[in-house]
């Protein structure tokens, strides 16, 4: 051991003074052969006969210069360097070929390798330590994002009666005035109760968390910023930390700034976090809606967690609240479903596909270009060079072109991935939020060598098996490719194809989904419309009071614009709310249903397009108690007669009688959740709870209208916040920003695969087609013709792609289910999309065969014979 | 008599022998070898270099620059701790090899 260790040692050293030894050992052997000469002298020879004689006594210089370089162990220097200026030499003489791994590199696998480890390195750091444990209290079991909002009070007696079976943290929302140099009027505020960091195992980027000492009476208003903002407000200035911050008129010192991502469940989720330290107030349970997070105790299972917690509604409720939580006990929901796995699922899976298809790419590029070098490399065995030279000459090639392919994906990562990153979320706020993690930057090298190595590997294995006989055997052209070769080469093609229309499909079908989703019908009319929601801040006078005279006001600044065909007020429920079954109805049968009340005035039907079946809408004269209902709700209440002028009894005891004057369309509020029941009530009956202002266009928006509005409010008054100036259409980006993102990825994924692809076909038929040029001269010159070639060319492409399509539609059912969650309407055979993947897949074939195909049209048989 | 030539792997520890009767060049381990075997043992000169530059780099040699008693300049190598405990197992194994030879070419008579 100590003996190698020294030699290896002592020959590293030789390495860095080789020159100096080489001149030694020249000396060295000169002076012992003058010492021979001069001997042999005074022995009686002639000098020119001592000269030999010495030579031959002390035998072939060349070959002991040689071994004794191999004894100092650095003529393998030499020799890798003249290997490296061979295979550059090699490179640029096959261009194609080496663009063609690169690009299989940089686009396939190294995209693919960055796009698994963010999904990965998401599921891996996001989720927190034991999530298994960790669970949201829900209303219903039904899978849509409303499920898990809660109250106040809900909170409240959680702590107080359920601590043997659980730890709880509650976070509430608020919209809230921000007033700062750089950034938005408002933002969302979250309140987050006591221990919400340590529930999650949250550690802020800078900074602390909030502290038990910060929820405590009088002690000062801290705040916790999250990524994106801080960011957007203090440029990533690491110095941020103990500025302050106006919220809603009150000085909040900044202590912490969370990291990248989303550290909170996406529920939590806001701008900036500060203490919650308010008290519920039983008497208006709907006033605090919280997100309400639950660990389970050891030993304590879901089931047992459940049944104790479907106890009694909340101490101290109102009679019109108590049929609410009645109906809605709370329920225990796997954390799991809000950490985006099924949009991270997705996104990993087509990374890995991309990466096999690059990787096989790499592979069937590294085949072919062995099979085209066969002879070289015959005839250099022949002359005595090893296996190991001619592997080396490989290792030397790959290696250079995945260099090169590191070193761009390097650039990229440096200065373009920011932009594709934001391109791909949507997001232009996270230009500059991508730094690449040295987890990242081990997945690149890791995931390029591991693409290099396999088509290094495979090369060699194929390599071993060259026969020099065959291979030199004059007119061979079959480049020492056997059958079994050839069909496994096929193999690859097809399954390059394979993976390449699993992509295109899921990207197809999401695709598809998300055209149906932009023409879902949700009841009324969304063209040409604005919304306007605002949110009025704590302490703005018209924060609980008749809300129609300030709205009467804001109208008479708007109304002079021509642009404004009509407007209508209400309470809000059209996008993005989501259904709050928080009115009681007493149904004919004496049973309670939980509906929406969503108070309108008289012109919300027609300013909104909401389509009426029967009736007419509210007329809205004072102390006129009419409703106008949905369809399924009319059909619930009144299954069998016309409800118009029915009576609905609306309360907890059936207090309120309303007559039935309208049934409308029923009306969607949110993508995903199912229509609810509604009903449309005057507006005078609840005129504090206004909130919306839906503007009817006189064609379409001219671009930044909405903005104008948003600075006229503004203008008018400075503190209420306008939450929302939007085109309603533009509200549903929002609810797909999930389905967008993936369908972002997906494109990009499909679109490299579709490309390397087509690239890997390209050079497999030409390479094939040069290969039986012989084959196809003899055939002329037996009778067929060019045409017949040309087709017979064209064919066997097409042979591979239909395997592909077959295949790979059959596979594609697999990512669908992965994506089943995001997936609207759409299931995972559409005939539309797959007709569209055939086509695509097609005009490749067409595209890569063609030249291929021309050329074997032109085979001289008369050239080719002679050749032969 | 007709030269023998070296037995493979015997190269080293016939200079290392002779070697540890003192530092040496090149040349005169050359001449000590074929002097102490008396002209039977064939040996390409130029073969040992490479066998003196791979025991130098296992430690069993160190080499130096000087001048010869001829007044010319030549590399002197010398016999390290290391090396006189590689000729000790060396020669050891060779007597070994020496005595089974014996054993059987005298058992076969």
């Amino acid at each position: 051991m100590k003996t190698v260790l020294t030699s290896v040692l002592s020959r590293l050293r030789a390495l860095f003074h080789r020159h100096r030894l080489e001149r030694e050992m020249l000396e060295e052997m000169r002076l012992h052969l003058e010492a021979l000469r001069d001997d042999f002298i005074s022995d009686g020879m002639t000098p020119e006969e001592a000269r030999c004689a010495a030579l031959k006594r002390f035998g072939g210089l060349a070959q002991l210069e040689e071994r004794c370089r191999d004894e100092h162990g650095f003529a393998w220097v030499g020799q890798t360097w003249k290997d490296l200026r061979f295979t550059l030499r090699s490179l640029r003489q096959a261009k194609l070929y080496a663009l063609a791994v690169v690009l299989s590199l940089v686009f396939g696998a190294g995209v693919a390798a960055v796009a698994a480890t963010f999904t990965l390195w998401a599921f891996a750091t996001k989720r927190p330590w034991g999530a298994e444990r960790l669970f949201l209290v829900g209303s219903s079991q039904s899978k849509t994002p409303g499920q898990w909002v809660r109250w106040g009070v809900d909170f409240a007696e959680l702590q107080a009666r359920h601590t043997a079976i659980a730890d709880f943290v509650a976070a509430g929302e608020f919209l809230a005035k921000v007033e700062v140099e750089r950034g938005p009027p408002f933002a969302r505020i979250t309140q987050l109760t006591p221990g919400c960091f340590e529930f999650f195992g949250i550690t802020p980027r800078l900074g602390r968390g909030l502290r038990a000492a910060d929820y405590l009476p009088g002690a000062k208003p801290v705040v916790v910023i999250g990524y994106v903002p801080w960011l957007r407000i203090f440029n990533g200035d690491e110095q941020a930390l103990g500025r302050t911050l106006r919220i809603d008129g009150q000085d909040c010192r900044l202590v912490g700034v969370l990291d990248s991502g989303s550290p909170f469940p996406s529920v939590m989720t806001g701008h900036f976090y500060v203490p919650y330290v308010g008290q519920p107030d039983p008497g208006k349970p709907f006033e605090q809606r919280m997100i309400i997070a639950a660990r389970l105790h050891p030993g304590v299972t879901p089931l047992q967690a459940n049944a104790r917690l479907a106890l009694a509604p909340p101490v101290g409720l109102g009679d019109d609240a108590r049929p609410f939580f009645a109906a809605h006990p709370p329920v225990l929901v796997p954390i799991d479903r809000v950490l985006n796995h099924d949009v991270n699922n997705a996104i990993l899976v087509g990374g890995v596909l991309l990466y096999l298809i690059a990787c096989l790419n790499v592979v069937n590029l590294g085949l072919v270009r062995l099979l085209a070098r066969w002879r070289e490399f015959a005839i250099r065995l022949s002359l005595g060079g090893s296996r190991r030279q001619v592997m080396r000459l490989l290792l030397l090639e790959h290696g250079i072109l995945a260099s090169v392919a590191v070193a761009l994906l390097l650039l990229f990562f440096r200065h373009g991935a920011n932009l594709v990153f934001a391109a791909i979320t949507g997001d232009p706020n996270l230009r500059n939020a991508f730094f690449l993690e040295p987890f990242h930057l081990c997945c690149i090298f890791g995931g390029t060598a591991l693409a290099i190595l396999t088509a290094i590997v495979v090369s060699a294995l194929r390599l071993r098996r060259v026969h020099l006989g065959a291979a030199l055997k004059e007119g061979d052209s079959s480049g020492g490719e056997s059958r079994r070769m050839k069909r496994r080469r096929n193999a690859l093609m097809i399954a390059q194809a394979t993976l390449a229309v699993v992509l295109m499909t899921a990207t197809g079908l999401m695709a598809l989904s998300l055209a149906r989703i932009m023409h879902a019908d949700f009841g009324f009319d969304s063209s040409q419309r604005l919304k306007v929601w605002l949110a009025f801040p704590r302490g703005h006078p018209s924060d609980a009071a008749d809300r129609r005279p300030y709205f009467e006001k804001l109208w008479a600044q708007l109304a002079s614009r021509p642009e404004i065909a009509g407007h209508s007020i209400g309470q809000d429920a059209m996008l993005p709310g989501s259904h709050r079954n928080t009115t009681p109805v007493i149904a004919p049968d004496g049973s309670v249903i939980m509906v929406a009340g969503c108070s309108a005035d008289a012109n919300l039907g027609d300013n909104l397009g909401l389509r009426l079946h029967s009736g007419r809408w509210l007329s809205n004269l004072p102390g006129t108690k009419e409703t106008v209902l949905t369809e399924n709700l009319a059909a619930r209440l009144f299954p069998a007669s016309d409800p118009l002028g029915r009576e609905v009894h609306s309360g907890a005891h059936g207090e309120t009688a309303l007559t039935v004057v309208g049934v409308v369309q029923d009306v969607r509020d949110t993508l995903r959740e199912p229509t609810g029941f509604r009903l449309f009530l005057p507006l005078w009956m609840d005129p504090s709870r206004i909130e919306t202002m839906i503007l009817r266009l006189a064609g379409p928006m001219r671009p930044k209208f909405d903005y104008e509005i948003f600075e006229a409010i503004r203008g008018f008054d400075p503190e209420v916040i306008p939450a929302f100036v939007s085109p309603i259409q533009e509200l549903l980006q929002p609810a797909i920003s999930r389905e967008l993102y993936v369908l972002r990825a997906l494109c990009g994924f499909a679109g490299i695969g579709y490309v390397l692809a087509l690239v890997a076909l390209f050079a497999t038929t030409a390479y094939t087609v040069e290969s039986r040029m012989h084959e196809y001269g003899i055939r002329l010159a037996l009778g067929s013709t060019p045409r017949a070639l040309r087709l017979h060319v064209l064919g066997q492409g097409m042979a591979c792609a239909l395997y592909g399509l077959g295949l790979g539609t059959v596979l594609a059912g697999g990512l669908t289910w992965l994506m089943r969650e995001l997936l609207f309407q759409t299931s995972g055979f559409e005939p539309v999309v797959s007709l569209v993947i055939a086509v695509l897949l097609a005009a490749a074939t067409l595209l890569a065969s063609l030249r291929a195909a021309l050329r074997a049209g032109r085979a001289n048989p008369a050239a080719l014979l002679k050749a032969e | 008599m007709p030269k023998l030539d070296l037995l493979q792997g015997t190269l080293d520890m016939l200079v290392l022998q002779v070697l540890s009767g003192g530092p040496m060049h090149g040349w005169g381990i050359a001449q000590r070898l074929q002097l102490l075997s008396k002209n039977t043992l064939q040996v390409e000169e130029g073969s040992m270099y490479p066998a003196m530059y791979r025991m130098e780099h296992k430690g069993w040699i160190t080499a130096e620059w000087g001048v010869s008693e001829n007044n010319r300049k030549a590399k002197f190598y010398q016999l390290t701790a290391e090396g006189r405990k590689q000729l000790t197992a060396e020669t050891k194994d060779w007597n070994r090899l020496c005595l089974a030879i014996r054993d059987v070419m005298a058992g076969a008579s």
